[in-house]
């Protein structure tokens, strides 16, 4: 019984997982503003490490990386060390600052997207100073508004200030 | 004081950060066999939603685009079936025309009509044969039916027709049946009408009018059309007789120029 309970609490990072793979292929696709995409993987680490523990957090980075590097294995192991350093920081660092209110969340995710971000540039999209400062510019700074965007939308919704009853009583 | 955060004041922690250090930097840096076996398995059960969705939407985008040629092919075959009942019917009224005998000594100079001029009823026509095709002033112009007009004005590669519903073109026409005489007229207010008919004149509804040759444009026996009415208003000495015009002259799509056979080619 014990284990079927056990199994029953991975389900939703099961789900998580799934997200994180049906958008790697198609991040250029979908959601995609002007080329300007959401980082979808680190977003979720980072949600989910807001409220669980430290060691949660961190081993879900883990397998969220190795999930995410399965589509393109000659880089193995760089999201691996990527999220669950993400994960592992954001689980640390919460009790540091006062995540109470939205604003101060969606603050905190865009500085985590944007630590995220930098490495990746450097590791993925660039070969100098130049195209890293472009890289930055145009991919990662765009990109971490985006997804800061999406997670402040998330974060309203799980409060209840922003729910399908209100779109409909705008109209 | 521990200078820690909260979450790494656990021993635990730190043997679970040193245990993911390692086994992020052995995955990394061990090479592409490894990464291969790692991801065999992740690939083939979270990627697969994804794979199922791109095949989904490979369908959908290849029906779509299958649907958009075959929409452009629909209207290519409309257009193609329009032209083709356009040319089965032009078979058709050649074949009905070649019935039609041109009176002796002139032959048909086929002419397709580029522009319709008048308002309500059609009165002239300008036709693609000029001068460079043997068209002269005056030759008569016929359809299948019958006399549509007369070729009021030539230029070097075009015509002006004046339809026999142009006031400046008149015929004498006679009864075919009676052989009594008169004129076609038109004018908007009475329509098509036989003018200048004696009361004491024999004439039936339904009589068919011809060109009576005698006006030098028209050839002998050319159909004008039937007598529609025919009266005699009070107090006059000629009948009223309206004429049904053999042509229908907002129908108008092929035109016949009469040429006299040994008019230069």
């Amino acid at each position: 019984m014990r284990i079927v309970q056990n199994l029953l609490q991975l389900i939703p990072y099961s789900v998580y997982l799934f997200v994180i793979a049906f958008f790697r292929p198609h991040e250029h696709q979908l959601f995609s503003i002007a080329g300007v995409e959401i980082f979808v993987a680190p977003l979720i680490v980072i949600l989910l490490a807001l409220n669980k523990p430290v060691f949660v957090s961190l081993w879900f980075g883990v397998i969220a990386g190795l999930v995410f590097d399965s589509y393109d294995p000659s880089h193995m192991g760089v999201h691996i060390l990527l999220l669950a350093g993400l994960g592992l920081a954001t689980s640390i660092f919460r009790a540091q600052f006062n995540l109470e209110s939205i604003k101060n969340r969606v603050i905190f995710i865009s500085i985590g997207l944007l630590f995220y971000s930098i490495p990746y540039l450097l590791i993925y999209k660039t070969s100098g100073i130049t195209e890293f400062l472009t890289g930055f510019l145009t991919v990662s700074l765009p990109g971490v508004i985006y997804s800061g965007i999406i997670g402040g939308l998330f974060f309203m919704m799980q409060s209840g200030r922003f729910s399908y009853q209100k779109i409909r009583a705008m109209f | 004081m521990d200078w820690r955060p909260s979450g790494l004041r656990d021993r635990k922690i730190i043997f679970h950060i040193v245990a993911v250090a390692v086994i992020g930097l052995a995955i990394l840096f061990s090479g592409q066999s490894v990464a291969g076996y790692l991801s065999f398995l992740p690939s083939k059960i979270f990627y697969l939603p994804g794979e199922l969705f791109d095949r989904g939407m490979k369908i959908l985008t290849d029906a779509a685009h299958n649907n958009a040629q075959l929409n452009a092919e629909l209207v290519s075959l409309t257009t193609r079936l329009q032209l083709s009942d356009d040319a089965r019917e032009e078979n058709r009224r050649l074949r009905v025309l070649l019935g039609f005998e041109p009176p002796v000594n002139y032959r048909l100079l086929p002419a397709e009509i580029s522009f319709i001029f008048g308002s309500g009823i059609p009165n002239t026509v300008r036709i693609n044969r000029g001068e460079v095709d043997s068209v002269r002033v005056n030759q008569t112009v016929v359809t299948r039916n019958g006399v549509a007009g007369r070729i009021g004005q030539v230029f070097s590669d075009y015509s002006i027709v004046y339809l026999l519903t142009e006031p400046r073109c008149r015929v004498a026409a006679r009864l075919k049946r009676s052989r009594e005489m008169g004129i076609i007229r038109y004018n908007l207010k009475r329509g098509m009408y036989l003018d200048n008919l004696p009361s004491q004149g024999d004439v039936l509804v339904g009589d068919t009018v011809i060109a009576s040759g005698l006006g030098g444009y028209f050839s002998e026996g050319l159909i004008l059309g039937t007598v529609a009415s025919a009266e005699i208003p009070e107090k006059e000495f000629f009948y009223n007789i309206k004429i049904a015009p053999a042509v229908n002259f907002n129908g108008l799509d092929e035109l016949y120029i009469l040429v006299r056979t040994g008019e230069s080619d």
